[in-house]
């Protein structure tokens, strides 16, 4: 789901992605496209009655938040297999903060800049830019991988490289409290200052990631994080 | 070793799909053992795609290296199965900011600062060179937009001069164009593409491959006609049917004989490709 809908190619690598994933276990793919700003509390349950995943994708700014947030809170109180790419795991970290952590205000610093926890901060070399071509955390990253992980089984390796487009991370401040409640950061940077990753320790599938793994899928080599995600899709019975 | 270059541009109308050819054209050169790259030029003046609206402009593509690029890219590497550069997506933005920095610096010993040549030079410096490789290079460059447009027209005439200054065995131009079908006569049109083969001879630049987008099969009668009106032989004027499944694109080329006629041009071996993981993804 997101906001930029209207035009399919917004996401163009994410729906390749998909399909790549699709190729692996021999299934068709079938994206139901949602617009962020249709989803709350409430309209959830009829939109996603018969989802067997949901991809939260890259994406900017205020509008179709409130719909995304909804939409995580959906999956991850049914145990629908999500996938959230940059903003749709920063949302994720929104989410869990708070409904399941308890800070009922949490929000990232560039939906709301007064928030009183803001668990998704400006990265502190950002704080000085003033353009805005060009300026974002851009291309390939390392990350560490919890070994116990899903993601690491996934990937089957500790040591990952994805590229990346971001300019808010997880504000470190707040990783304490999140992994009390149960969300394991299992993807670090090699000096550990940034969350790259995330997953929910009670739920049979739920991945975060701050890079654009879609980037890296080829149609004979798919991505393994959309290979587990549609095998996860193709076992969750709806 | 020298890179050989295939150009490919785009006639009558844009979103005909020149960047599916391209890249479908580099996995059947890579699939018979060349060394394949790609890269797209793009005449707006934006630096990147970076800051433009995704419903507007589709995806922003990140490379490696960390380019914003076009969402091309995506399909050239997903295609050709390669990871691309910064030198992959130039636009119009980044060859002027380039040619300006100079002028600033000097660099032109105050001489006036023209498109043809300091532009046209610029953008002949960014086509793809790599002087330390050993082995054989393929370099497919796709212009972005509409032969006819103003934008296009300084990377039209850096390739003309490209083409003039190397070997004729060593570039190939292709253009992609569409077919329109009239439903209410039943019959398939070729003027478009007469008027915009035309307009590329008017500058100069004679394709070695026609590329028609249809959604109907083009008869040999149509082919003929397509040959004779813009000089090149029959068996270069290829079609580009609609597929029902992107990744079908490169087989259903293949069965055109496009990197056949391609590596004729470019005076290369032809070896029988081995497509067999790709059909079998299929």
């Amino acid at each position: 789901m997101g906001k930029y809908i209207a035009l399919h190619d917004a996401y163009l690598s994410v729906a390749e992605a998909l399909k790549h994933g699709g190729i692996a276990s021999k299934a068709t793919v079938n994206i139901d496209w949602v617009d962020a700003e249709t989803v709350t509390d409430e309209t959830a349950p009829e939109i996603f009655k018969n989802q067997q995943g949901i991809l939260i994708p890259g994406g900017f700014g205020q509008r179709g938040i409130e719909g995304k947030i909804a939409a995580i809170k959906y999956a991850r109180t049914h145990n629908i297999p999500l996938l959230g790419i940059c903003l749709g795991m920063q949302l994720s970290i929104v989410e869990f903060a708070r409904n399941v952590c308890g800070l009922k205000d949490a929000n990232s610093i560039e939906l709301d800049p007064s928030t009183k926890h803001p668990v998704i901060a400006l990265m502190p070399d950002q704080e000085n830019v003033d353009n805005i071509g060009g300026t974002l955390r851009l291309g390939s990253y390392p990350c560490e991988l919890d070994p116990a992980s899903l993601s690491c089984k996934l990937y089957g390796s500790t040591t990952i490289h994805e590229r990346h487009r971001h300019r808010y991370e997880v504000n470190n401040d707040f990783r304490e409290v999140l992994q009390q409640y149960g969300m394991n950061l299992c993807g670090l940077s090699p000096d550990k200052n940034i969350v790259e990753m995330i997953e929910l320790k009670d739920h049979p599938w739920f991945i975060g990631t701050q890079a654009h793994p879609e980037l890296k899928s080829r149609p004979n080599r798919p991505h393994p994080l959309f290979k587990g995600f549609i095998e996860a899709a193709i076992s969750c019975k709806r | 070793m020298p890179v050989k270059y295939v150009f490919v541009t785009g006639g009558v109308v844009s979103g005909l799909g020149k960047g599916i050819t391209a890249a479908s054209l580099g996995r059947l050169l890579k699939a018979r053992g060349y060394k394949v790259t790609m890269q797209k030029f793009d005449p707006y003046i934006n630096i990147d795609p970076g800051t433009m609206n995704p419903v507007q402009h589709g995806e922003v593509f990140v490379t490696d290296d960390g380019a914003e690029t076009d969402l091309d890219l995506g399909h050239y590497e997903r295609f050709i199965d390669e990871s691309l550069s910064k030198n992959s997506n130039i636009t119009t933005g980044k060859i002027y900011q380039s040619v300006l920095q100079k002028e600033r610096r000097g660099d032109f010993g105050g001489g006036t600062v023209q498109v043809i040549p300091h532009i046209t030079n610029e953008i002949k410096s960014r086509f793809y060179r790599n002087d330390d490789s050993n082995q054989l290079e393929i370099a497919l460059i796709e212009v972005g937009g509409t032969v006819g447009d103003i934008e296009s027209q300084p990377y039209l005439e850096a390739i003309r001069q490209f083409r003039q200054e190397h070997p004729k065995d060593s570039t190939c131009l292709i253009h992609v164009t569409l077919i329109p079908y009239l439903k209410a006569s039943g019959e398939l049109k070729t003027k478009p593409t007469q008027a915009s083969v035309k307009e590329l001879q008017r500058i100069g630049l004679t394709p070695d491959i026609i590329v028609c987008r249809t959604e109907h099969e083009l008869t040999p009668e149509i082919k003929d006609k397509i040959a004779l009106f813009c000089n090149v032989p029959e068996t270069h004027v290829l079609q580009n049917i609609d597929v029902d499944y992107l990744y079908e694109a490169p087989l259903a080329m293949e069965r055109e004989h496009l990197a056949m006629v391609t590596l004729d041009t470019l005076r290369l071996d032809c070896p029988k490709p081995d497509l067999t993981d790709w059909k079998e993804m299929v």
